[in-house]
């Protein structure tokens, strides 16, 4: 009897703004793309680019979760 | 409000290239601000940024939020900032070349000629890069030290007002200065510190690397730097070969500088 299979995906987000935006950015993403219903993105990295001494892109790295079809 | 406190992490990170390699160091900081992780990011990059001007990416590394006794949040930041560390530097038709930094510590003789002609020396023969961070001392830090109740003066506590035209003083010579070291040649970057020389330059000595230690000073008598000794103090602590330009004819040399 199969039990629960998950994939997990990892995508990066970003945004001049925040990385709330970041996030939500990924997840806006793979929800288009994988039409999936995707419910919990974790942080996994944030990081900023720089340019002189200012930021100009806020950037996270999100990791998704979606259960996969199992026949049987 | 923020804060920033550096953590150096003196492990370089090597990496390949095709036919020059380069080196970078890793610099950890944290940084708080009272309105979120993006203004304390911000603040922290700004901050190293002061004497850093290759940073690309800064990695964040803990997340967390500090509540004071009085109610107030602060949102923190640690993070990982990389920069060059090797002398080498791209031109652009392709070619690297050598660099060599100095860590310039200046106050009142900013503008003076005789630290300027050493700086001219230093560009004719090698390609440079100058942080210059200037030490001042605010009004009102000086004005509990003296008052005389025999004479019936006090020492009126200097304000605010006072502070910042201290501030915008130093700010106006600091460009100045950083301008006349463009105009011979050299890469130049700079900064205002509230806290006395030895401090500021191991400050920036802690967020950067150099090669060598300008310590610029007003003729022994009247420099209230040398009581101290920095140049002494510099070369214990750093291992760098500090030079120590002082100022002899105060009146010709320092008449590119403002009178305090």
């Amino acid at each position: 009897m199969a039990g629960s299979v998950y994939s997990v995906v990892e995508l990066i987000g970003s945004s001049p703004t925040s990385w709330e935006q970041a996030a939500a950015n990924a997840v806006d993403e793979a929800q288009r793309s994988m039409g999936e219903d995707l419910r919990i993105a974790q942080i996994v990295e944030q990081d900023v680019l720089i340019e002189g001494s200012e930021v100009v892109v806020y950037r996270a790295k999100v990791r998704l979760s979606y259960k996969r079809a199992v026949a049987g | 409000m923020s804060a920033v406190a550096p953590a150096v992490d003196r492990a370089p990170i090597a990496s390949g290239s095709t036919d020059a390699s380069s080196v970078y160091r890793v610099v950890r900081a944290t940084a708080e601000h009272e309105e979120g992780w993006e203004q304390a990011m911000a603040a922290g990059v700004a901050e190293l940024a002061k004497s850093i001007t290759d940073l690309r990416v800064a990695r964040v590394l803990e997340t967390s939020l500090v509540t004071y006794d009085d109610g107030r949040r602060g949102y923190r930041i640690t993070f990982a900032a990389s920069y060059r560390m090797d002398r080498a530097r791209s031109l652009p038709s392709g070619a690297t070349s050598t660099v060599r930094r100095y860590l310039v510590v200046a106050s009142q003789t900013a503008g003076g000629r005789a630290l300027h002609e050493e700086i001219e020396r230093l560009v004719a023969k090698h390609r440079c890069e100058f942080h210059l961070v200037m030490p001042v001392q605010l009004p009102s830090n000086e004005a509990s030290v003296w008052s005389d109740p025999m004479s019936g003066y006090a020492a009126v506590p200097a304000g605010d007002d006072i502070d910042r035209q201290t501030l915008a003083d130093a700010e106006r010579r600091l460009s100045a200065a950083l301008e006349r070291i463009r105009a011979a040649g050299g890469v130049a970057t700079g900064e205002v510190a509230t806290v006395d020389p030895v401090k500021a330059a191991l400050t920036v000595l802690d967020r950067g690397s150099f090669d060598e230690i300008i310590l610029s000073t007003l003729p022994r008598a009247l420099s209230r730097w040398l009581k101290l000794d920095p140049a002494t103090r510099l070369r214990h602590r750093t291992n760098l070969p500090v030079l120590h330009v002082e100022h002899q004819d105060v009146g010709d040399d320092l008449a590119g500088c403002d009178a305090r």
